[in-house]
């Protein structure tokens, strides 16, 4: 019987192996032959494109709206050359293109489109929401069960789906209709947004917040008290509407607990 | 406790009481979605659910049975389509293609 090859035999010939996957360039790695003892390099090269096409088809899936906003062909191209950069690094599909976005701010052949990086995020956000653990969303009458003098010291947890963002691009938008596949030509796109992502049930909802409501729901995931994160949003904007935020706060789902 | 505090306490207080009165408040499931089958056109259906899924935008005809649509909570069974055909909060074995 022949030996196990050791473990550091093993690993090399793997990370050789999946880094000829995705570099042409990169030789057919040894020890791939066929029954006649010749190394099989039109087998690797089928291997190889069956990789790159499924990874191609995975970032279209998971960012429908860039594919929209750039078109199917150059879309290829584009994932193409991030995958070559960002190979995935954990096996679940869904979560892969975290780097998205910092690859699209970086990326010269796009640099005229330079709100593309941002939907890539939003995209991306949305789609972590949609997977997200299943919480129940905090109940309104939790919080009024709160005696009057102790309701400003309340914390707010942040519910498993809840993401929040703010972009100098109306980067929800974008996204919204891209993927609806409407037309995009009254967006403005001088008018950055504020956006929240919640999944309190089955759906995915993007809002894009009312002036203050970053501050606000912002200073709130960070641990801040319900009276100090009003007070941040006081002094941020004018006119901050306190009870409609808390309201929009309880019906959106951005939180589902109290904590006292 | 100075006269601030006990101002920004009771400001808060009655910001809370005041968005609790606010009638669209129940809570979030208030905007609640149902599944509803056979009412998406084809390709159309729901389950964007991203890569290594196969559900989404894979209906092959319209108001294929087995496939679904997010509606809004309790709209569904009162759809009416062409042909005759409702909307169902389970799946159906019409229009499913062989």
């Amino acid at each position: 019987m022949s030996p196990m090859p050791d473990s550091e035999y093993l690993s090399g010939g793997q990370s050789g192996f999946s880094n000829a996957l995705l570099d042409p360039e990169v030789q057919t790695p040894p020890g791939l032959v066929g029954p006649d003892g010749l190394a099989s390099e039109k087998r690797f090269s089928v291997y190889r494109n069956n990789v790159m096409a499924s990874l191609i088809d995975a970032m279209g899936a998971n960012f429908p709206a860039i594919k929209r906003l750039v078109g199917d062909e150059f879309f290829v191209s584009l994932a193409r050359e991030f995958i070559v950069q960002f190979p995935p690094t954990q096996p679940i599909l869904f979560m892969y293109g975290d780097e998205f976005g910092t690859f699209l701010e970086n990326f010269p052949p796009v640099a005229d489109f330079p709100y593309l990086a941002d939907v890539a995020r939003v995209e991306y956000a949305w789609l972590q929401s949609y997977h997200a653990a299943d919480v129940s969303p905090l109940e309104a009458g939790e919080l009024g069960n709160i005696a009057g003098e102790d309701v400003g010291r309340a914390k707010f947890v942040p519910h498993s789906s809840m993401w929040i963002f703010r972009s100098i691009w109306p980067a929800a938008s974008l996204m919204d209709r891209n993927r609806e596949g409407a037309d995009c030509s009254d967006i403005d796109l001088s008018v950055g947004e504020d956006i929240l992502i919640t999944r309190p049930v089955l759906d995915v909802q993007t809002l894009i917040l009312p002036q203050g409501g970053f501050e606000f729901i912002s200073a709130l995931a960070g641990g801040e008290t319900l009276e100090a994160a009003a007070g941040i949003a006081m002094g941020s904007v004018e006119n901050f509407d306190l009870p409609a935020q808390i309201s929009g706060m309880l019906v959106c789902g951005a939180f589902c607990r109290i904590d006292l | 406790m100075s006269v601030k505090k006990i101002a920004a306490t009771s400001l808060v207080a009655g910001a809370v009481v005041a968005a609790l009165s606010i009638a669209s408040v129940s809570t979030a499931s208030a905007a609640a979605k149902e599944k509803c089958y056979g009412v998406a056109l084809a390709g159309k259906n729901d389950c964007k659910a991203g890569a290594g899924t196969t559900c989404a935008g894979s209906s092959k005809v319209d108001y294929q049975g087995n496939a679904f649509k997010m509606v809004d909570a309790g709209t569904c069974k009162t759809m009416s389509l062409p042909g005759d055909r409702k909307g169902s909060l389970t799946e159906l074995k019409r229009d499913v293609p062989a």
